[in-house]
């Protein structure tokens, strides 16, 4: 049984390391990369990172078992001559949009009765951009596709929200380093930022192990 | 006097004009992807090519109008809070047939897209207007709507075109009897350099556009 457990263990590890560095959603996808020209603080940016992965974490939740209980019920799609899995790929979207709504409504309710008034005000403002991103559906749908199970969607999230935190975190600190120095005119602001984005990504490429000279 | 004054008043109409032309145009100077950075994802990792780009931007079109004027008629109707609610919960309900009907007509195509396609639900270019306190009328929500989702194609279609022409030496799947000058220009870190070279163009030019516009007011002294 305890063979078993840290088998488990392991795994969870594996697959959330591995989300949070080579499969980097922010960085080698750009998924929920358009918060990036909005990055306005440090704490506004670790708020919003906190409220993007416990909506993650909820909604991976919340979308496995509808995906694996609610879904195999609706066969409408189906009708029209298409086949099950490309049906249930069709209807991922609504799925995702009602689990991701109802985790807004909830977590906003609770940041409104629970947080003390600075930090609630904080959260609430970032709440919509941090429930409805292409990051969180991302994760979602990318789980669904390889079939996880709800451990493996777990891991899968919680290393997709580290990830995500620590390539904003990267980012972040390029853009203070960026407002400092003496860049053309014409590349300040969002063409500085993308081109330091690039090189940082060509970085987790190389991590990958996947050829960094083909692209040059 | 009178004509100095008239002179003016016309100056101050001018720079309102200038202004507020600045201010809600969301073609050119306030373009969706290269100004505001919206919709990055499909952008640098779903237009590896023309038809790729093709099909994210009629996708996108299809959503952005009506999910805008949308956001408009909800407004002051329904708090902040409802209306993200139902615009997310109508668009994922509007991309199932958009869907349905691209992967017919594109075929294999559509299927290489991969996730961005049905992602582009809960893209903030979509969704933004849910959360917009402000009514500006039917109208002028059109006017915007419109302005954001050209913008958004011309910047996909650009995109798509130059890295397929660099990165397989074809446009649209046609040859172009030329050897590709790039081949990585597929991949992401290839389109963030090119995206962020149209950016710094598109930056040039409406920073030209901006001096033209408040240099014709001084001509006007």
């Amino acid at each position: 049984m305890i063979d078993g457990l840290f088998e488990g263990i392991m795994e969870f590890a594996v697959i959330a390391f591995g989300a949070a560095t080579l499969q980097n959603l922010l960085l080698t996808r750009m998924l929920g990369g358009d918060h990036v020209p909005r990055q306005s603080s440090l704490v506004a940016e670790r708020v919003f990172c906190i409220s993007q992965a416990i909506c993650t974490f909820l909604s991976s939740i919340g979308f496995w078992l509808v995906h694996n209980y609610l879904l195999p019920q609706v066969s409408l799609l189906e009708r029209f001559g298409i086949s099950p899995y490309y049906a249930r790929a069709y209807l991922w979207p609504f799925c995702a949009s009602l689990v991701c709504v109802l985790i807004y409504f909830v977590l906003y309710s609770l940041a409104q009765e629970i947080l003390k008034s600075d930090l609630s005000k904080r959260v609430r403002r970032q709440l919509p951009y941090a429930c409805f991103n292409s990051f969180v559906c991302a994760v979602l749908f990318r789980a669904a596709a390889n079939d996880y199970d709800l451990a493996r969607m777990l891991a899968f999230a919680v290393g997709s929200a580290i990830g995500y935190y620590l390539a904003d975190l990267l980012i972040w600190e390029g853009k203070q380093k960026m407002e400092k120095a003496d860049i053309p005119e014409a590349f300040r602001g969002m063409p500085a930022v993308l081109l330091y984005i690039a090189g940082l990504v060509m970085a987790f490429y190389a991590l990958a192990g996947r050829g960094v000279v083909t692209l040059l | 006097m009178a004509r100095a004054n008239r002179k003016v008043r016309a100056k101050g109409r001018l720079a309102r004009n200038a202004r507020e032309t600045q201010a809600t145009d969301y073609f050119f100077f306030n373009n969706a992807v290269l100004v505001q950075g919206y919709a990055m994802a499909p952008l640098i990792s779903g237009a590896i090519n023309l038809r790729s780009a093709t099909i994210l931007a009629l996708a996108g079109i299809i959503l952005i109008i009506p999910i805008g004027v949308l956001g408009e008629v909800l407004t002051g109707v329904l708090n902040k809070h409802l209306r993200l609610g139902i615009c997310v919960f109508v668009t994922s309900i509007l991309i199932i047939p958009e869907m349905v009907v691209l992967y017919r007509v594109f075929g294999g195509d559509a299927i290489i897209i991969g996730l961005y396609l049905p992602l582009l639900f809960v893209e903030r270019i979509i969704t933004f207007r849910a959360t917009d306190e402000v009514r500006e009328g039917f109208l002028r929500s059109l006017n915007r709507s419109l302005s954001l989702a050209l913008g958004y194609a011309l910047v996909m279609l650009a995109c798509g075109a130059l890295r397929e022409v660099l990165g397989a030496g074809t446009l649209w799947g046609t040859s172009l009897s030329m050897k590709p000058l790039w081949p990585a220009a597929s991949t992401a870190p290839a389109g963030l350099i090119i995206v962020a070279l149209f950016a710094a163009f598109w930056n040039l030019i409406c920073r030209f556009f901006r001096r033209m516009l408040f240099t014709e007011e001084d001509l006007n002294d």
